[in-house]
C-alpha cells in the first residue's frame, strides 16, 4: 500500500511539474462562449444579408414588370442597376451558404450564384418552344456552367457588353423576353425560399453550443471557408489564368480567361470580388465577435491572429493596386502580374483559414460526421 | 505435488461459454455498424460518389466497386453478421463478413480507422476459432459438431489482442506532447464545453493534463487490471466509463460498443454461462445448459496453432516498423498506422498542386475539391504517402489528357498540435517522379520542433 502512495505522489508530482512547464497553460484556459458569436453573427451579418438580398430580388422583380410594359432604355438601365444590387447583396449572403440551408441538396450558391454561365443553353432555351423554363444546366463537376440563376439574368441584362440599343432589340423578341422574366422571377422564388429557410433555422443556429461536424459552428466554418476558396480561385485564379477550373479544369493550355469571371457581362468583377472579401473578414473579426476573438480564447491562437492579419494587409494592399476605373478583364489584358500576385497573396493565405485556424478551434472540415480515431 | 508449468496452463480445458458470448457480441456490434453506415448514406459520400481512392500499398488491386457491388458487399456484412451472432453455417459466415469488411476498409485509406483495423483482424481469427461450435444453429443441426470445452489459450488470443490494442495504445501516448504538454486534448477539450456533467471542466487546462495521463495509465494497465480477478469489475466500470466519455467527446462511431463488448471475454466461466442461460431462457428453444450434456473438447489443428503464432508474431512486431524509419512518426507517419495511435495528435494540413507542361512551362494550381471531397482531401493534406498517390493521380489525369509527362509538385503546409504550420514536403520535388514505396520519403521535410 505504502509503495502505491509513492506511486500516486510521483504521478501527481509529475503531473504538477508539466502543468506549470507548459508554456501557456493559463492562456489555455478558454472562456469563450460559442453561441454569443454565433447569435451576433446570425443577427449582425447573416439576417441583415438576407433581407438585403431579399429586398433587391423584390425590387429587380418589380423593376422587370415596369419594364416589360414599356422596355426603354431607361427602363432598362434602371433594370440593370437592380441586378447589380442583388448581385452586391449576394456577396454578404456567399459566406453562409450553410450545409443547413440547402434546399432539395441544393447549396444557394449552385441555384443563384454559379458562373460562368453557358451562353449556349440559354440562348437555345430562349429561342426554343419553352422559353419561359429556367435551364437547368448547373454541372458540378466543372463548378458552373450554369443557365440559371444571377448570371444568366445578367447575360441577358447586359450582353452584348456595352450595347443597350442591342440588348433592347432581342429583348424585344418574345421568347428572349420571356426567359428573362422567367430567371427574374426564379431569382425572387429561390431567394425567398432560401431567407425564409434561414429564418426557420435561425433561432436553432445561433443557440447551438456543440462542436461536431454538423454543429453550427462547423457549418459556419465550412461555408466561410469554401466561399473564401470561390474568391482564390474562381474570381482571381481561374480568370487570370493560373488556376484550373471553371469548365476548363482538363485544359493545361487554357490561358488568361476572364470571360470566365464572375459579373463579367456588367464588368463588375472587381466590385463583387471586394464586396465578397470584405464580408469573408467581416467573419473573421466578427460583428462584434467572431474568429479573431474566438481564437484569442485558445492557446497559440493569437500567433494565428497576428499571421493573418499581415496576409490580409498584404493582400488588401494588393487589390488596393488594381485599378478601380477598370474592369477585371482590362486589368488582366493589361497588366495581369497585379492579378497574378493577388492571387499568390490568396494561395498563400488559405493555409491560416484553412488548417490554422480549423486546428487551433477544433474544427472540422466537412460537413459529414463521419468516425474516427 | 507437480508442477503446473506454462504449457499445462495454455493447453487446460476451459468452458466455451466466453467465446460463445465474444461471438454474439462482436456479430451483434458488427450488424448494428453496417446497418448504421448504409443508413447514414455513407457508402455514397464515401465511395460510390468517389472520383479517387487512395488505396493501400500492396492492395492497389482492391478497387471500388459499381454503386450495386458496394450496397452488395453491405449486404453481404449484414448477413454474415446476422450468421456471425446466430451461429449458422458460422465459419462460412464469418469468412464472408471478413472478406466483405476487410475489401471495403482497403478501397480507400482515407478511412483507415483503428476500430476498423480491429474489426478486420479479429473477424480473420473468428474464422478459425470454434466459436460456432456452440449455443448456434450449427449445432442444433448437427449435434455432433457441439464443443463445450477449448484449450485456455484460444481465449487466451482474444484477450491477448485486446490486451495490445490497450497497451500498445497507452506506450503511444508516452511521449512529451501527450504527458509535458498536454497536446492534442488542451486543444480538444475546450472545444467541447458544451458536454453535459463535464463540460464545464474543459477549459481548465488541468483537466487536459487529468485526462491525458489518466488515458495512458488506463490503456497501459487495464488488461491487466481485467486480467486479475480481484480488479476486474471495477477495472470494467473503468471500460465503461472511459469509452463513454471518449465517444460522447469524439466522433469515433461504434469504437466504444466494439470495445466495451469485446472486452466482456475478460470476464469468467461462470460469469459467461450464467448469461448464455439468461439469452436461453429468453428464447423460446430448449433450457440446455453448456454445462450439461457431454463434454467434448477441441482439438485444434497445427496449422490452426501456426496461423495463431505467426498472427500473434506479426501483431506484436509490426506496430514497431516505426523504428525503422528516420524523423518525427507523428510528422511523417511513416509506420503509423496498423500500430494503435489512437486519437493521438492534432494534425491539419493545407495542400497546393501545381500541374506544370515540361513543353511549354504553363504551371496551373489545381482545385483539389474537383476530383476528392472534403474528408479525402482533409486526409491527404497531412499524410506524405497520400499527397504522392495524389500527385501520381493528377499526373496521369493530365498525360491522358494530353499533356505529356506532367510534372506535379505540392506546397503543403501542415500544423501539428497547434504548432505554427511548416512545410511537411519539398515544394520543388517533381512528386510525379518519385516511386511510392516502403522506404523513407527523402522529400518529406525534417520538422523543427
Amino acid at each position: 500500500m505504502k509503495k502505491l502512495n509513492y506511486c500516486l505522489l510521483i504521478l501527481v508530482s509529475v503531473m504538477i511539474v508539466s502543468c506549470n512547464k507548459s508554456s501557456d497553460s493559463a492562456s489555455a484556459v478558454s472562456n469563450f462562449d460559442k453561441t454569443s458569436m454565433l447569435s451576433h453573427t446570425a443577427d449582425s451579418l447573416i439576417t441583415p444579408a438576407f433581407a438585403t438580398l431579399k429586398t433587391s430580388a423584390a425590387a429587380l422583380d418589380t423593376s422587370f414588370d415596369n419594364f416589360k410594359a414599356a422596355p426603354s432604355e431607361v427602363k432598362l438601365i434602371t433594370l440593370q442597376n437592380k441586378l447589380v444590387e442583388v448581385m452586391k447583396a449576394w456577396q454578404s449572403v456567399a459566406p453562409f451558404d450553410m450545409d443547413v440551408l440547402k434546399q432539395n441538396g441544393t447549396y444557394l450558391y449552385e441555384v443563384i450564384g454559379a458562373f460562368p454561365i453557358n451562353k449556349t443553353i440559354i440562348d437555345n432555351q430562349a429561342a426554343g418552344a419553352t422559353p419561359g423554363v429556367i435551364p437547368e444546366g448547373y454541372d458540378k463537376k466543372i463548378q458552373g456552367y450554369s443557365g440559371r440563376g444571377l448570371y444568366a439574368t445578367e447575360y441577358l441584362l447586359f450582353s452584348p457588353v456595352n450595347n443597350n440599343t442591342q440588348i433592347l432589340t432581342d429583348l424585344s423578341n418574345a421568347g428572349r423576353l420571356s426567359q428573362l422574366d422567367a430567371q427574374i422571377n426564379y431569382l425572387k422564388q429561390t431567394i425567398d425560399a432560401y431567407a425564409q429557410k434561414w429564418t426557420d433555422n435561425k433561432a436553432a443556429f445561433a443557440s447551438d453550443n456543440a462542436n461536431d461536424a454538423s454543429s453550427s459552428i462547423n457549418q459556419l466554418f465550412n461555408a466561410w471557408l469554401k466561399s473564401y476558396e470561390k474568391i482564390k480561385n474562381a474570381k482571381v485564379g481561374i480568370p487570370v489564368g493560373k488556376a484550373l477550373g471553371n469548365g476548363q479544369i482538363d485544359d493545361l493550355s487554357a490561358g488568361k480567361q476572364p470571360s470566365s469571371a464572375e459579373a463579367y457581362y456588367s464588368g463588375k468583377s472587381l466590385d463583387m470580388l471586394r464586396l465578397h472579401w470584405t464580408m469573408v473578414k467581416k467573419v473573421w473579426t466578427g460583428a462584434p465577435t467572431g474568429w479573431e476573438d474566438y481564437l484569442l480564447t485558445v492557446s497559440g491562437g493569437q500567433d494565428v491572429i497576428t499571421a493573418t492579419k499581415l496576409s490580409v494587409t498584404d493582400i488588401d494592399a494588393q487589390l488596393a493596386l488594381i485599378p478601380a476605373n477598370q474592369t477585371l478583364e482590362q486589368t488582366i489584358n493589361s497588366n495581369s502580374k497585379l492579378v497574378e500576385d493577388l492571387f499568390t497573396k490568396l494561395v498563400g493565405h488559405t493555409y491560416l483559414y484553412k488548417s490554422e485556424l480549423s486546428s487551433k478551434l477544433g474544427l472540422t472540415l466537412t460537413y459529414s460526421s463521419g468516425d474516427g480515431d | 505435488m507437480q508442477k503446473i508449468t506454462l504449457s499445462d496452463r495454455l493447453q487446460k480445458e476451459v468452458s466455451i461459454a466466453p467465446l460463445v458470448t465474444f461471438r454474439i457480441v462482436f456479430g451483434l456490434a458488427m450488424l448494428i455498424s453496417a446497418v448504421r453506415f448504409l443508413l447514414l448514406g455513407w457508402i455514397d459520400y464515401q465511395y460510390t460518389s468517389s472520383k479517387f481512392q487512395f488505396s493501400y500499398y500492396g492492395f492497389e488491386w482492391v478497387k471500388l466497386l459499381p454503386p450495386a457491388g458496394m450496397y452488395a458487399l453491405y449486404g453481404t456484412m449484414v448477413v454474415s453478421s446476422i450468421g456471425i451472432i446466430l451461429g449458422y453455417r458460422y465459419r462460412l459466415s464469418a469468412l464472408l463478413f471478413f472478406l466483405s469488411f476487410t475489401y471495403t476498409e482497403l478501397i480507400d485509406k482515407t478511412y483507415y480507422l483503428n476500430h476498423y483495423y480491429f474489426v478486420s483482424i479479429v473477424s480473420l481469427l473468428m474464422i478459425f476459432l470454434p466459436a460456432g461450435n456452440s449455443f448456434a444453429l450449427d449445432v442444433k443441426r448437427n449435434a455432433q459438431a457441439e464443443i463445450k470445452q477449448v484449450p485456455h489459450w484460444i481465449l487466451l488470443v482474444l484477450k491477448l489482442q485486446l490486451g495490445i490494442v490497450y497497451f500498445y495504445a497507452g506506450l503511444a501516448k508516452i511521449n512529451s506532447d501527450w504527458l509535458i504538454e498536454a497536446l492534442p486534448l488542451r486543444i480538444w477539450l475546450p472545444a467541447h464545453s458544451d458536454l453535459p456533467l463535464l463540460g464545464w471542466s474543459f477549459k481548465y487546462t488541468l483537466t487536459a493534463y487529468l485526462f491525458s495521463w489518466f488515458g495512458m495509465l488506463y490503456d497501459i494497465f487495464i488488461p491487466f487490471a481485467l486480467l486479475w480477478k480481484r480488479t476486474r469489475i471495477p477495472a470494467y466500470i473503468a471500460v465503461i466509463g472511459f469509452h463513454v466519455i471518449t465517444g460522447a467527446l469524439f466522433q469515433i462511431g461504434l469504437f466504444p460498443v466494439v470495445m466495451i463488448s469485446a472486452t466482456l471475454i475478460f470476464f469468467s466461466e461462470e460469469f459467461h454461462l450464467k448469461l448464455i442461460s439468461f439469452i436461453r431462457r429468453l428464447l423460446p428453444a430448449g433450457k440446455e445448459n453448456l454445462q450439461e450434456g457431454v463434454v467434448r473438447a477441441y482439438l485444434p489443428s497445427l496449422p490452426l496453432k501456426l496461423f495463431i503464432g505467426i498472427y500473434l508474431a506479426f501483431q506484436l512486431l509490426f506496430p514497431w516498423r516505426y523504428l525503422l524509419y528516420p524523423g518525427n512518426l507523428f510528422w511523417t507517419e511513416e509506420g503509423y498506422r496498423f500500430s494503435w495511435r489512437v486519437m493521438l495528435m492534432e494534425k491539419a494540413g493545407t495542400a497546393v498542386f501545381y500541374i506544370k507542361s515540361p513543353k511549354t512551362g504553363n504551371e496551373r494550381v489545381v482545385d483539389n475539391s474537383n476530383f476528392l471531397n472534403m474528408h479525402q482531401e482533409k486526409q491527404m493534406a497531412m499524410q506524405p504517402d497520400m499527397v504522392l498517390q495524389f500527385a501520381h493521380f493528377l499526373h496521369d489525369y493530365y498525360q491522358e489528357k494530353g499533356i505529356d509527362n506532367p510534372e506535379v509538385r505540392a506546397e503543403v503546409k501542415v500544423t501539428l498540435n497547434g504548432r505554427p504550420s511548416q512545410l511537411l514536403i519539398d515544394p520543388n520535388v517533381n512528386l510525379a517522379a518519385e516511386k511510392e514505396n516502403i522506404y523513407h520519403k527523402s522529400w518529406i521535410t525534417a520538422y523543427q520542433e
